[in-house]
């Protein structure tokens, strides 16, 4: 069984705030799905390579030049943005 | 209405572009206070492009009336998943993490049906960001089954196969990580495809796990899933993992086509009623003169935590995106590191943070051998025995779900249960393989789909079982 402590740990390096009721909960929900994933224990990978993706691909590459973006898409972008000062966004201040 | 039917139609001048928008809009008026497949309506830009598809076939000279000048999708009412972006319009992906995003531009998906003629109606209720297999995860509220409203639609894609089912549209763009068009479509009664990797351009689609999303349609018709796909389908320079896949033109005959049936998909969890329709399925086509042979694809019992492992993994770093900063909704917290995980705490749903979390710790150190190294080798397994089987067969066949469309609360509590409704429809996204959910039939009034599955790129194969087993069913 996962620790309460080991879960408030991950949501920390996921950057999740939780709640007393949730952490108790996922406590109980990532022992059991932990569980699950303990059956890939039974498969024998000595021969395999790892494969990150399922199709062959190559890489796909092109010149590096900047593509400008029409300023009305910029300024969209831009007001998605929660926070703006100008054409900035703004980020609270880190400490 | 099918594709051909609304063609024909506008070129014999029987409706008007405009009516037919009209008429669908009504009928999403009429069945969606109940359903709710939808979470936006658009009704201006479908009566828009439906006036332009008007203005299109006034121009046309009457004895051009073949239609051969009208775009493939001319006056097709066509419902979007809301993971899909479609410039100027709400795009949720079913989270109050993006309660308020506006699409900044079209997917390149939807900028080929845009072009191709068809009238977007609205944007389709799905699990938040893609979680989940019944559209319960959406932070909106569910998606109710058509046969029967107490029940689920399936999921991710809950929205889109339900509005496709009621005729709220002809036809939807859904998204499929881990079965998320194949289950609804099957829960709903529909026809769904999940192209081979790498078919579709992904570009402007809302990502979760990028070594596995896929967009694909969902139609009545396997002939209407078939048009929709040739439209979205090809190499786009915006998405460097698309391809240009070669259609085959070989002559389809169904007494040369061998089907594979792996014994590992009607083993344990799988209910004997939904067992009974897929295996009188797999008799009609036998009957109508496909060669039937038992196959194995002896790591399919892996598949289902292989691919928890996987897709929780590349949510965790897709999802670090939602910073209350960048975009999207914010909960300020007055320092940078609190506004972060309160915004992620306050605005992301259960199984969201349940996902990113796990993930987070499968990659974490002293951990990431051991789940995610090995998941992907365990990957490469699962693909060769895929590999093995289609040296001897054309297509494989069985079921799309374990069990029925289940009661709306039955699986909420239990995250574990609700993964165990994907264990068919995962494996091929993991093998990145194309898959088909035809209806096959039905137990006590619910839909049941047959899963069709083929060798990468041969969706044209597919498209031609299905339609064959569409002429022979009987319901």
């Amino acid at each position: 069984m996962i620790t309460k402590e080991e879960v408030q740990h991950i949501a920390k390096l996921a950057r999740i705030e939780l709640a007393d009721e949730e952490l108790k909960k996922f406590q109980k929900d990532f022992s059991q799905i932990l569980e699950f994933f303990e059956t890939l224990k039974d498969v024998d990978v000595s021969d395999e390579k790892s494969t990150a993706y399922s199709i062959a691909l190559n890489n796909v590459t092109r010149d590096d030049i900047s593509r400008r973006e029409k300023p009305e898409v910029v300024e969209k972008l831009i007001r998605m943005t929660p926070q703006i000062e100008g054409n900035y966004v703004k980020v609270p201040k880190v400490l | 209405m099918t594709i051909e039917e609304i063609r024909t139609g506008l070129l014999k001048k029987e409706f008007s572009a405009v009516e037919l928008a009209e008429q669908y809009l009504a009928r999403i008026r009429e069945k969606d206070q109940e359903l709710h497949a939808f979470l936006n309506v658009t009704e201006k830009l479908a009566l828009a492009q439906a006036r332009e598809i008007d203005e299109k076939i006034a121009r046309l000279p009457a004895r051009q009336a073949t239609g051969e000048e009208l775009p493939p999708l001319a006056g097709v009412p066509c419902s979007v998943k809301d993971a899909i972006l479609v410039e100027g319009v709400l795009c949720t992906a079913g989270s109050r993490m993006l309660e308020n995003y506006i699409a900044p531009y079209d997917a390149t998906v939807v900028q080929k049906i845009k072009k191709a003629g068809a009238l977007i109606v609205g944007k389709t209720n799905m699990d938040e960001f893609g979680m989940g297999s019944s559209t319960e995860n959406s932070a909106f509220g569910p998606t109710k089954n058509p046969y029967d409203p107490t029940r689920v639609a399936g999921g991710s894609s809950g929205g889109s196969a339900a509005s496709v089912a009621t005729g709220e549209c002809a036809v939807s763009l859904g998204e499929d990580t881990g079965g998320s068009i194949r289950l609804p479509a099957s829960f709903c009664g529909v026809v769904g495809l999940k192209p081979t990797y790498g078919a579709v351009s992904r570009y402007g689609i809302i990502a979760i796990a990028s070594s596995l999303d896929q967009v694909g349609p969902m139609a009545k018709t396997v002939e209407d899933c078939e048009t929709l796909f040739h439209v979205i389908r090809g190499k786009d320079p915006m998405d460097s993992t698309s391809v240009e896949s070669k259609i085959s033109n070989d002559e389809f005959l169904i007494s040369k086509l061998r089907i594979g049936v792996p014994k590992e998909y009607f083993g344990e969890g799988l209910d004997p009623q939904v067992e009974k329709v897929i295996r009188g399925a797999i008799e009609k086509l036998e009957h109508a003169g496909a060669k039937i042979i038992e196959v194995s694809l002896p790591h399919c019992s892996y598949a289902l935590a292989d691919y928890y492992i996987i897709n929780m993994s590349e949510i965790s770093a897709n999802l670090a995106r939602y910073d209350g900063i960048r975009y999207g909704a914010s909960v300020s917290g007055g320092n940078l590191l609190a506004t972060y995980m309160r915004s992620r705490g306050e605005k992301l749903g259960a199984e969201v943070k349940r996902r990113i979390m796990l993930g987070t710790y499968a990659l974490s150190a002293g951990y990431y051998e051991q789940y995610y190294v090995k998941a992907q080798k365990v990957r490469a397994l699962l693909r060769k025995d895929f590999d093995q089987v289609f040296e001897k067969v054309d297509v494989i066949a069985g079921p799309v779900s374990p069990f029925l469309p289940f009661k709306i609360g039955e699986k909420v509590g239990n995250p574990l249960a609700m993964y165990l409704v994907d264990m068919y429809t995962v494996t091929l996204n993991l093998a990145g393989l194309p898959g088909l959910s035809v209806p096959a039939g039905s137990v006590q009034g619910l839909p049941v789909g047959l899963q069709l599955i083929a060798p990468a790129f041969q969706e044209q194969t597919l498209f031609e079982t299905g339609k064959a087993f569409e002429k022979i069913r009987t319901f």
